[in-house]
């Protein structure tokens, strides 16, 4: 086989290691450690037991959620960055997360649920990160150039504003409500509803296969539009499919687990240092390592300073911010050049 | 005809570039598109590929309305050798010609064939890049990236290769080594080959015929012996020009004439006038 692919084998095996020994620490460690030798036989056994129970209803879904925001986030982030060929570009920066807040605050304040039932969050997240999506793109679109600087502005102004708006909501909200909202604007995977964790999983390995089929349309995007275009890409339709696709994927991340900043932007970003520019392959590693840094993150926030819980987006914000300003000060864009 | 325009006008908002050009080229040859900054070259270049749209008129490619035609049907049929396109990316060269196979792929097609493989080798021969193909792209110098973008167009496998002005910030060794390379694909691969140029001499030299464009307009079509007299050029181009033969070539050869020498002044260096 062609050593380039061989290359690429070896480093789905690496990554998806460090997922499964993520996903191990995640199950065993927390408030009532649980030695690893004694997992298989409780996840697969059927004594019941309180180690059985905790293995299976809080901490499995909690790493499969994990798994799935983790991957889905990724996964837009490396779309994000390949349209608009800039490494800064992420969910979170170009305020599609705060957006997909929005929509899921306003869901809670006006009872969606009663209609729409469990689906209620899921569809008002996608329909919030749509919103933002297109908003902060036509924004930015000047004489039908996109100026990366204006788009990165204009994402981060996008989220003041829903941030504030939240917050006017949070202010006349009621109490019941209030809780539901703040666990939303902070982030975390503490939903153990398996429905809702069997819907995320599916959800995000099926945008993962989508966007897949984009991937040779993304590699030319990294030669710029133009010559995209004049290798057969139908940019136009592939940017709104694109979009669309990252939305959902983002939209649906924060309906199930709040706004968790900078997944998107830290792991494609380390994944294209270590495996290259080649979406075939791009796609696949970051959405590994998404998932796995996603649940050592989460691990840390549960056990850092247990029994009190972390949120898990104040772990990923600031390690990722902190990457952010090391990309951006590496990109010259803070210098002017 | 392989190229026909109909009455094309076209421009970018608020600003109308080409106007009411028509006309068509036959198979098997090298054209030139020269005219002065401004008068429309690259316009015409980007009309003819689908980047804009035309404002009005019509573009046939084989007969194949333009706008009929898929993004995918064209890129099979004209490839397009930009300019200066920003392809700083850490990929390797034979990677990058790679991506010249984007339009021949299948659905449910992720790993490059045999196929494609041998005709991305036969392209980096052409061209000369096989001994280097494993140098990352953002390392290589002027005249090496070019020819790494004119194998990535020939990877497509097209009918036609447009170049936009091949031998811009190049070096004269450069220069010749790529036009020759056009030359040969169009005589021994039975290539047709569009080139924007700006130097007059080159495209005297390897051109068939000439497309000469003015404020927006086709000013003159022909071979470069009618396109380029003197009086054409003085016309077009706003100054004084003396065209000879090339001794080897026969082809004409245009000699630039400053202001001064046309007055009969002529000043000695760093000397002030009085």
């Amino acid at each position: 086989m062609d050593e380039k692919y061989l290359t690429w084998l070896g480093w789905v095996l690496f990554l998806g290691g460090i997922l499964f020994a993520a996903g191990l620490l995640a199950l065993a460690m927390g408030p009532a450690s649980i030695p690893l030798a004694k997992i298989p036989a409780l996840l697969w056994g059927k004594e019941p037991g309180i180690e059985a129970s905790i293995l299976r209803e809080v901490r499995l879904p909690r790493l499969l959620l994990g798994f799935a925001v983790g991957g889905a986030l990724s996964v837009s982030g490396v779309i994000l960055q390949g349209m608009f060929r800039n490494p800064l570009v992420e969910p979170y920066t170009l305020g599609i997360s705060g957006g997909a807040a929005l929509g899921v605050c306003l869901a809670i304040v006006g009872k969606l649920n009663r209609w729409l039932g469990i689906f209620s969050l899921p569809a008002s997240g996608f329909a919030g990160a749509v919103l933002v999506i297109y908003l902060v793109y036509f924004l930015s679109l000047n004489k039908g150039m996109i100026k990366i600087q204006g788009l990165l502005l204009t994402g981060v102004m996008i989220s003041f504003i829903s941030s504030s708006l939240i917050m006017l909501f949070m202010a006349v909200s009621r109490v019941e409500d209030l809780h539901g909202i703040i666990f939303w604007t902070l982030g975390s995977l503490s939903e153990t509803n398996w429905t809702l964790v069997g819907i995320a999983l599916s959800a995000s390995l099926l945008g993962l296969l989508a966007s897949y089929f984009f991937c040779f349309d993304l590699n030319a995007f990294s030669l710029g539009e133009e010559e995209a275009l004049h290798l057969g890409v139908n940019i136009e339709r592939d940017k709104r499919i694109l979009f669309l696709l990252a939305s959902a994927l983002t939209g649906l991340s924060v309906s199930f687990s709040g706004i968790i900043g900078f997944v998107g932007l830290v792991v494609p970003h380390l994944v294209r240092m270590l495996v290259g520019p080649d979406h075939r392959i791009l796609l696949v590693a970051s959405f590994l390592l998404g998932a796995g840094f996603l649940i050592l993150c989460d691990t840390l926030a549960r056990t850092i300073i247990a029994p009190v819980e972390l949120p898990v987006g104040v772990i990923t914000g600031i390690l990722g911010g902190g990457i952010f300003i090391y990309a951006l000060a590496r990109s010259g864009l803070v210098s002017g050049k | 005809m392989i190229l026909e325009i109909e009455n094309l006008s076209c421009g970018y908002p608020g600003k109308p570039v080409l106007r009411e050009v028509s006309f068509s080229l036959r198979s098997g040859e090298i054209v030139g598109i020269i005219g002065p900054n401004g008068s429309g070259k690259t316009t015409l270049l980007r009309v003819m590929t689908k980047v804009l749209k035309p404002e009005q008129g019509k573009i046939f490619w084989d007969r194949s309305e333009i706008n009929r035609m898929k993004f995918g049907e064209l890129a099979r049929k004209v490839a397009v050798v930009s300019q200066s396109p920003a392809i700083d990316l850490n990929l390797t060269i034979e990677d990058f010609v790679l991506f010249g196979r984007f339009p021949h792929r299948r659905y449910f097609q992720f790993l490059e064939g045999r196929r494609d493989k041998e005709i991305a080798e036969r392209a980096m021969e052409l061209t000369g890049v096989l001994e280097i193909r494993r140098s990352i792209l953002g390392n290589l110098s002027g005249g090496e990236r070019k020819l790494a973008l004119i194998a990535r167009a020939l990877c497509q496998e097209p009918e036609y290769l447009l170049l936009d002005e091949p031998t811009a910030h190049l070096d004269i060794t450069h220069q010749v080594q790529i036009l020759d390379l056009v030359r040969r694909l169009n005589r021994r691969e039975g290539m047709g080959v569009i080139l924007v140029l700006h130097d007059l001499n080159y495209a005297s030299e390897y051109c068939d015929r000439l497309v000469l464009l003015h404020g927006g307009r086709l000013s003159r079509l022909g071979p470069p012996d009618e396109v380029l007299t003197y009086q054409i050029i003085e016309e077009v181009y706003r100054t004084t020009v003396v065209v000879k033969s090339n001794p080897v070539s026969g082809r004409p050869f245009i000699f630039l004439v400053s202001e001064e020498e046309k007055r009969g002044e002529r000043s000695s260096p760093g000397q002030k006038k009085t």
